[in-house]
């Protein structure tokens, strides 16, 4: 851990000129640009919304805001931890030829899908809005959770990165597992269709704590549980922890598979 | 004292064969359950010593594959010995490879500063070189251009402009000499020598041998990973053009056992026996001899020889003598035990005679 910490530091100015790189190159030769990183969340949203409300009918109140939540969420945790796992065999040139700390790969992944996050969530405030969904003071949790989400993110997509390096299957298997995910995850469907007896396994998924921490502070307008904090916060130390033990552990050998 | 910028002792390092790499699980497992989950070694680095000193320019030539670029990215810190150390003693500036992480759709400028972060360079330090950097590399006019229109030339130029803005201690070149067109290449010889000179430690690798010859005091020449011959830049390189064939060249023979002789390599015109440390155990009474075995018959009288020898071990093992005359020593360590010999050797034998294989038979004289 202390070692992430200190390659932070010494390494701030490459970390920013990284994630630059990634911001600058990912729209660069595209029309609208950096719009995209609102646009695109807005649209899946749209599609969601259409095929939902007119195919199920759920009885779900601001429907349009608590898919987004999932989606903004979601969207955040599937691209940090897909991108994470690739930066290290991707910059497999740059490792073999300079020495940099390898834990900058990874970070600079996820804080690169922070600026995404940051423009989703302003897309998400504009439907907020729109909706008439009021605002409330629970609003300043939101960079709790975030910092949560972040570091949970983090420490997973560490460990994804190293155990790519040695098992390049893992990028087809977290496709899949992504997927599954997602589907595991309440985003667009209402938690209470979840049977009694199955919920107490449903509600260990991250994503679910993380997901409905957000909506309680939106849309029910209250302070999440002690319970949910539990759960937010125990999952990030976690996981940081795991993450950078295992990468640790890892990362020695890197260079002689990459 | 001459102070040690770089101390590279007994470093070793070894790779996996490619064709062994398990890449995906379902490969894993089927070898870790049919128990075939060991790998061939390869060795590019075999048990290499060397000290380099301050202010010296140091180059290490070879034939491709010889260990030579292992070995500076071993120094650069981008690999770490399988075995053995390697302490630098002050800041290090690696050029192993120019234009590291060039990203293609971004601009130069945008490059200068991403490729200096990589290097390490603060931005503060890239924003007072800047218009250095884009001066020397001659690229004003397409500064805002993004890389992939540039030409490789132009690429290698740029890269070689910001590699080049540092003032380290140490100097690590890779073969970077030879950039860009003849005007550019000249410039680019000169801001070498620039920061070659003024106390500057260097360690290149080249294959031009003009060039390791006009700017280097020392040159070590590695095969297969060891080290064959370390010395004056005049002498190495003459020895390492008369002899391309390896392979039909004279070998020195060392070791107790035909199981455990090593060979090294031979040269004409300036006949070196092995040097280097060798590994030899001793017998129950600890005694070990080396013979320089010499099989020539046609001895003008005019050879010269030399042998010195630094030995460790338990007990701190003693060389009992030296005979030059006869080509042979003997040191006592303790009984059964592995005794390090270091052997500085040079033999010297007038050109245009023959060539004869030399042996040096290192063995323990308790009689079995």
């Amino acid at each position: 851990m202390t070692g992430v910490i200190r390659a932070m530091n010494k390494y701030r100015f490459l970390l920013g000129q990284l994630v630059a790189r990634d911001f600058k190159t990912r729209y660069k030769r595209s029309v609208l640009g950096v719009l995209w990183s609102m646009l695109n969340p807005l649209l899946t949203m749209g599609v969601q919304y259409l095929v939902f409300v007119n195919l199920f009918r759920w009885e779900i109140e601001n429907y349009a805001v608590y898919l987004l939540i999932g989606t903004v969420t979601f969207n955040f945790f599937s691209e940090a931890t897909q991108s994470a796992l690739t930066s290290i065999t991707g910059s497999a040139s740059l490792i073999t030829k300079v020495y940099i700390p390898t834990y900058v790969f990874p970070v600079s992944k996820v804080l690169s899908s922070c600026i995404n996050l940051a423009f989703s969530t302003l897309a998400l405030y504009v439907i907020i809005l729109i909706q008439g969904v009021p605002l409330n003071v629970y609003h300043l949790l939101i960079p709790v959770l975030y910092a949560t989400l972040i570091l949970f993110s983090l420490g997973f997509g560490m460990i994804l990165s190293a155990l790519m390096v040695y098992f390049r299957d893992m990028q087809f298997l977290y496709g899949v597992v992504i997927t599954l995910w997602m589907y595991l995850t309440p985003l667009f469907y209402p938690v209470n269709i979840i049977p009694d007896n199955l919920f107490k396994i449903y509600r260990l998924n991250p994503m679910y704590q993380y997901v409905t921490f957000f909506r309680t502070l939106v849309l029910d307008a209250a302070c999440p549980s002690l319970e949910q904090f539990a759960f937010c916060v125990g999952y990030a130390v976690l996981f940081m922890v795991l993450g950078t033990v295992i990468f640790g552990k890892m990362k020695k050998k890197f260079i002689l598979y990459v | 004292m001459e102070q040690v910028m770089i101390d590279i002792n007994q470093a070793t390092m070894d790779f996996r064969r490619e064709h062994d790499n398990t890449n995906s699980l379902k490969e894993f497992f089927v070898k870790l359950l049919q128990g075939k989950l060991h790998y061939e070694k390869f060795r590019a680095v075999d048990n290499v010593t060397a000290q380099i000193k301050k202010g010296q320019v140091c180059g290490i030539i070879g034939r491709n594959g010889a260990g030579k670029s292992t070995l500076l990215k071993m120094i650069a810190g981008v690999l770490k010995p399988t075995d053995g150390s390697i302490r630098i003693h002050g800041n290090i500036a690696p050029m192993l490879e120019l234009g590291a992480g060039f990203d293609q759709d971004l601009t130069a400028k945008e490059n200068i500063y991403l490729n200096g972060a990589i290097l390490g360079y603060s931005r503060d330090f890239i924003n007072k070189r800047f218009d250095d950097i884009v001066e020397f590399a001659e690229l004003r006019e397409f500064i805002d251009q993004p890389v992939r229109t540039f030409s490789s030339g132009m690429m290698m130029r740029l890269a070689f402009s910001i590699a080049t803005q540092v003032d380290p201690e140490i100097l690590i070149v890779d073969e970077i000499l030879s950039v860009g067109d003849s005007h550019f290449r000249q410039k680019s010889e000169g801001r070498m020598r620039e920061m070659m000179s003024g106390g500057t430690t260097v360690l290149m690798v080249s294959h031009v041998l003009g060039q390791i010859r006009s700017m280097c005091d020392r040159v070590i020449w590695l095969d297969h990973g060891k080290v064959v011959m370390d010395g004056d830049a005049k002498t190495v390189c003459d020895a390492y053009e008369g002899l391309i064939d390896f392979d039909n060249a004279p070998k020195f023979e060392i070791g107790r056992h035909m199981d455990d002789i090593q060979r090294v390599n031979m040269y004409p015109d300036n006949w070196l026996p092995p040097q280097g440390s060798y590994k030899i155990k001793t017998g129950p009474m600890g005694l070990v001899s080396g013979n320089l075995r010499c099989p020539f018959n046609d001895l003008t009288g005019k050879e010269r020889i030399s042998i010195s020898l630094d030995c460790n071990g338990e007990e701190e093992p003693v060389v009992i003598h030296v005979s030059e005359e006869h080509m042979s020593f003997e040191i006592k360590g303790a009984p059964d035990t592995v005794v390090t010999v270091q052997i500085n050797s040079n033999f010297s034998r007038s050109p245009g005679q023959e060539q004869r294989k030399l042996s040096l038979v290192l063995e323990d004289t308790d009689g079995n």
